[in-house]
Order: structure tokens, then C-alpha cells, then sequence
């Protein structure tokens, strides 16, 4: 019996070693960090301790506030449409048809798609000289002028690009959830001669919701984290239109070289995303 | 009768209005991957037009061969290629061993197998500031190995995470009777759980895969350009002087076909996988 759990102990323990190598250890010394100050401009400076300072300056950071309200934009706006979108998709999907297939699967195309090449893609189409959208926009007489999309709605810009990637993913998940309902209470529904829409708002809601509610958070995790789509499409801008607290840590500490303080911004960051981690594995159901 | 043929005219308009709505959401999907296809393909000056071709007029593989022999298209997509297989490999051979045991033995109980998913949905922003120093002091900005390590703080717990579920399926009664046999648990891990569980260790594999192929963060913040990932080129090329839509479009082309054949031959794990196993079909 020693035996087996020596043994169960040793197989796990190399990803626990490297998990703590590679995140603990990478987090503590950025805890650490976040507790100097540090002048990475000038050569051969090194970090000095401070305390709590730069945290205190997140406090009366108005930059920090804003970001933290467009990051909120971001994730509730596109999480929105994201969901309608990809239910109501799935929803139209979900009958037996000819080709349902092939069409699932090109609808599932954008999800393998790199963040940079999503950025790209909706880079190009919103080109404000040889972009098509204008071009369409022009044909069918919907706008006087040309539209700057990435500068005149940066924000919307972004969102749009991430609907595209990801309202496949609500889509895939939704229909994996359509699959798994019970047929009992459809029957019962039948007979009782309700109504399709009856039907739904009644039996696939309720029972879809849950599983509809993982696809949420997880989404809302990746959103926050959202970071090549905003290089590729505004970098932030312009001025601060488009920026995240993501975006913001990157400047902080690539742009304008203050890593302490964006190391700060960081726990800021992994405390909000740790709220969702802990409703995620509130939510899922485990094999034990 | 005339309920039947009533019924069936309502059936026909709700059949007609549903495949309307889905040729919308095809438009919606597919066109932005037609552009891309389409800007690759085009003429420089087709490319810069005004008023804009929405269709080709003329099509050309100048891009296609530009960017690989004047952009470095071929370099990125080896690199790329060395990163995420060996990425890959490292995590299906160390994610297999800890899966065996989170399943089989429960280890650590629930909160290791937690602790161990946790780790994959941490933001990647708050990683790359210490790892940014740290691979400094050791050398490791802008080589493979570092990306490698990089990219174990998100495959490697995905991979330990999605292993155990598959593994966990497979009935023990196989693994009890091979025990009586006298087998050790490394032989029934080799000749019994990963031949079972081998459509969904290849569709792990093909996940850590894409995952890694597709990252930009830490290839764009730890590379200074001796080390360029696909990803990485491509802002390079998009943000540049010069207007390399079609050499862009190009690369973008390549890098991202066979990630999805891949996932058409493996999309039925795509939902497991992607939804980190809270959603099993």
C-alpha cells in the first residue's frame, strides 16, 4: 500500500515542480517586484525596496479606473452578442438538414485561428482606404463619408473582431448541450400542444442555462486576458480609447519601462481573474 | 387535411426564414477568411486600390513566394513548428504520468487536480514581467527554450487537466486485472490506459498544439528577433512602412490551414477541450 502511493506521488510530482518553477516562483519574484522601485532606464540600476507604494498609486491612477471600466465594456459587450449569437446560431443548427456538417465545421474555423491573424483579418476588412466594409458601406449608400473604423470606433472595433473568433466557441458549446437534454419533457410539451417559442423560453433555457454559464466565464477570462487582437487592431488607441488593464500592464512595463509598478497592476489583474477561476470550479461538476 | 397543409406551409416559411438566418451567419463567418484568401492572391495594385476589388481581378503567387524568400516566412514557420512539437511532446509525456495518477489514485484529491487546471486560466500578462527578468539573468530572451518553459504555464496544466478526464473514463476493471497478472502500473499505463485512451491523447496533442502554434504574448515580449514565431511576424509585417497586405495574408494563410484540418479531424474533442473539460460530449 506505501508502495502505490510513493509511486502515485512520484508521477505527479514532475508537473508539480515545474508548475511551481514556472508560476510560483516567476509570481513571487514579481510580488517581490512589485514592492520596489526600479529605474530600468538608467544602465545597472537595480531595484530597491519601497513597501506598498506603488499599489497606493494604483488607488489615484484615473488611467488604471478608466481601463478598468473599458475592460468591463469589452467583456459585457462582447459576451452579450457573443451568447445570442452563438445560442441563436446553434439553435438554427440544431435540426437535421443536408450539409449541417460541413457548415458546423466552417463555422468553427475562426476559433483555430491565431489572435494576431483574428487582429489581421478585421485589420483589413475595417481599412479605412482598401478596406471592403467602406467599400460595401459606399455601395449600398449606408454613410455619407468613409468611416475611420479603428478610429472612430476603436472599442467596437476590437469587439467585433473577438465576436467573430469567439461566438462559435457559445455555439459549439451550446449545441454539445442541446444534445445532452432529455427528450421526456419535449414530449410532454408536444402534447400539451405548446408552442415552439413556449418550448424554448420554458424547457431548453432553463435546462441550457448551466452549461451556458461555464461558456461565460471562461469567455470572460479570456476577455479580460484579451491582448494581440488590441496590438494588431489600435494599440490601445487612439490615445487611450481601446485600452484594457491588460494592455495598460503591457505599456507600464514595455513601453514606458516602470516593471514595478505594472507588476503591481499585475496582482490587480490576477485577483480578478482568480474571482472567476474560483466560480468556474464552483460551477463544473467533477468525476470522483 | 387542410390541418396537415397548413401545418406543413408554416413548416415551410419557418424552413425558409431559419436557412436565410444561416446563410447570414455563413456571410458573417466565412467572408473575412475569403478576404484574407483573396488580398493573398491579389496584384499589388488590385491590393491598393480605390474603389476596391471585392473580387480579383487578376491573381498572382507574388506574396506567396515574397514571404517566404524575402520576410523570413519559412524561418517563423520553423520555429514555430520545433516550439510547439516539442511543447507538445514534453506535455503529453509528463501530463500523462500525473493524469494516470489524479485519476487512477486520486492524488492529492480534488484541490491538486484543481490547483493544476488553475494554473492554465491565470492571465499570461502577469507571468511575462517576471519571466521577462528572469530569463534575462539567464539567458534565456529570445531562444526556444525559453518559449518552450513559457508556453508549459499553459499546455502542460491543460494537458494534466484533459488527460485525467479521458483516462478516468476508461472502466478500472482492465487495469485490476492486469494488477493480478502482476503488472506494475508504468506497464499499465503503457499497454493498457494510453492505447485506450489514444483518440483522446492525439486529440490533447492537437490542442497543446494549436495553443502553442498560435501564442503571441510570450513570443512577442521574450524574442528579440533571433527566435520569430509565426505570430510574431505577422504585426512585424502589418505594422511596418510598407503596405505588405498580401505577403501577410499569405503567411496568415499558411500558418493557419493546417491548424484547421487538424481540428476538422479532431472536432469532436474541440468541446471538451476547449471548454477545459467542464463540457463533455
Amino acid at each position: 500500500m506505501e508502495k502505490k502511493k510513493l509511486i502515485s506521488w512520484l508521477y505527479v510530482i514532475p508537473v508539480i515542480v515545474i508548475l511551481i518553477s514556472l508560476i510560483i516562483f516567476p509570481l513571487l519574484y514579481s510580488l517581490y517586484l512589485s514592492f520596489t522601485q526600479w529605474d530600468m532606464t538608467s544602465f545597472g540600476a537595480k531595484p530597491h525596496f519601497i513597501g506598498i507604494g506603488n499599489f497606493a498609486q494604483i488607488f489615484t491612477d484615473r488611467r488604471f479606473f478608466y481601463d478598468l471600466g473599458r475592460t468591463a465594456v469589452v467583456v459585457i459587450g462582447a459576451l452579450i452578442v457573443e451568447t445570442l449569437l452563438g445560442f441563436g446560431v446553434a439553435l438554427l443548427l440544431n435540426r437535421k438538414f443536408k450539409g449541417r456538417g460541413i457548415l458546423l465545421a466552417a463555422f468553427l474555423m475562426p476559433v483555430m485561428v491565431s489572435e494576431v491573424t483574428a487582429g489581421l483579418i478585421w485589420g483589413l476588412i475595417f481599412d479605412a482606404t482598401f478596406g471592403p466594409l467602406n467599400q460595401i458601406i459606399a455601395i449600398l449608400h449606408l454613410a455619407k463619408k468613409p468611416i475611420v473604423w479603428l478610429v472612430d470606433h476603436p472599442l467596437l472595433s476590437v469587439i467585433i473582431a473577438d465576436i467573430w473568433q469567439w461566438s462559435p466557441f457559445i455555439m459549439l458549446i451550446t449545441m454539445a448541450g442541446l444534445q445532452a437534454l432529455p427528450s421526456t419533457p419535449y414530449e410532454a410539451a408536444m402534447l400539451d400542444g405548446a408552442s415552439g417559442w413556449q418550448i424554448l423560453k420554458f424547457i431548453t433555457l432553463p435546462l441550457i442555462t448551466p452549461i451556458l454559464g461555464v461558456a461565460v466565464v471562461l469567455r470572460s477570462m479570456d476577455l479580460i486576458k484579451m491582448f494581440g487582437k488590441i496590438y494588431m487592431l489600435t494599440k490601445g488607441g487612439p490615445g487611450t480609447a481601446s485600452e484594457t488593464i491588460t494592455y495598460y500592464i503591457y505599456l507600464q512595463a514595455f513601453s514606458f519601462w516602470n516593471l514595478p509598478y505594472a507588476a503591481a497592476l499585475s496582482f490587480i489583474l490576477l485577483a480578478i481573474v482568480t474571482f472567476f477561476i474560483t466560480y468556474f470550479f464552483k460551477m463544473i461538476t467533477v468525476e470522483e | 387535411m387542410e390541418l396537415a397543409s397548413k401545418k406543413r406551409k408554416r413548416m415551410g416559411k419557418t424552413t425558409f426564414i431559419c436557412s436565410s438566418l444561416l446563410v447570414l451567419a455563413a456571410l458573417f463567418y466565412l467572408s473575412p477568411f475569403y478576404w484574407m484568401i483573396s488580398t493573398a492572391f491579389k496584384v499589388q495594385e488590385d491590393i491598393i486600390s480605390s474603389p476596391v476589388h471585392l473580387v480579383p481581378p487578376r491573381l498572382t503567387l507574388f506574396h506567396m513566394l515574397n514571404v517566404f524568400t524575402e520576410y523570413g516566412g519559412l524561418k517563423s514557420l520553423l520555429d514555430s513548428l520545433i516550439i510547439a512539437s516539442i511543447v507538445t511532446a514534453i506535455c503529453i509525456i509528463v501530463g500523462s504520468f500525473a493524469a494516470y495518477s489524479l485519476a487512477r489514485f486520486r492524488t492529492g484529491g480534488k484541490n491538486l487536480a484543481f490547483w493544476i487546471l488553475s494554473n492554465r486560466m491565470l492571465p499570461p500578462m502577469a507571468f511575462v514581467l517576471p519571466f521577462f527578468i528572469l530569463f534575462k539573468n539567464w539567458g534565456l530572451i529570445d531562444t526556444h527554450r525559453g518559449l518552450i518553459l513559457a508556453y508549459l504555464t499553459f499546455d502542460l496544466p491543460f494537458a494534466t487537466w484533459i488527460l485525467r478526464s479521458f483516462f478516468y473514463k476508461i472502466p478500472t476493471e482492465l487495469d485490476e486485472s492486469a494488477m493480478i497478472d502482476g503488472a506494475s502500473y508504468i506497464t499499465i499505463l503503457f499497454r493498457i490506459i494510453i492505447p485506450l485512451a489514444g483518440p483522446g491523447i492525439a486529440a490533447t496533442a492537437v490542442l497543446c498544439f494549436v495553443f502553442s502554434w498560435n501564442e503571441f504574448l510570450f513570443a512577442f515580449l521574450l524574442t528579440r528577433g533571433g527566435v520569430r514565431t509565426i505570430p510574431v511576424l505577422i504585426p512585424m509585417l502589418y505594422g511596418g512602412h510598407d503596405i505588405l497586405y498580401g505577403e501577410v495574408s499569405a503567411i496568415s494563410m499558411v500558418a493557419t490551414i493546417p491548424m484547421i484540418v487538424l481540428v476538422i479531424f479532431f472536432h469532436r474533442y474541440l468541446v471538451t477541450g476547449l471548454s477545459l473539460g467542464a463540457v463533455k460530449e
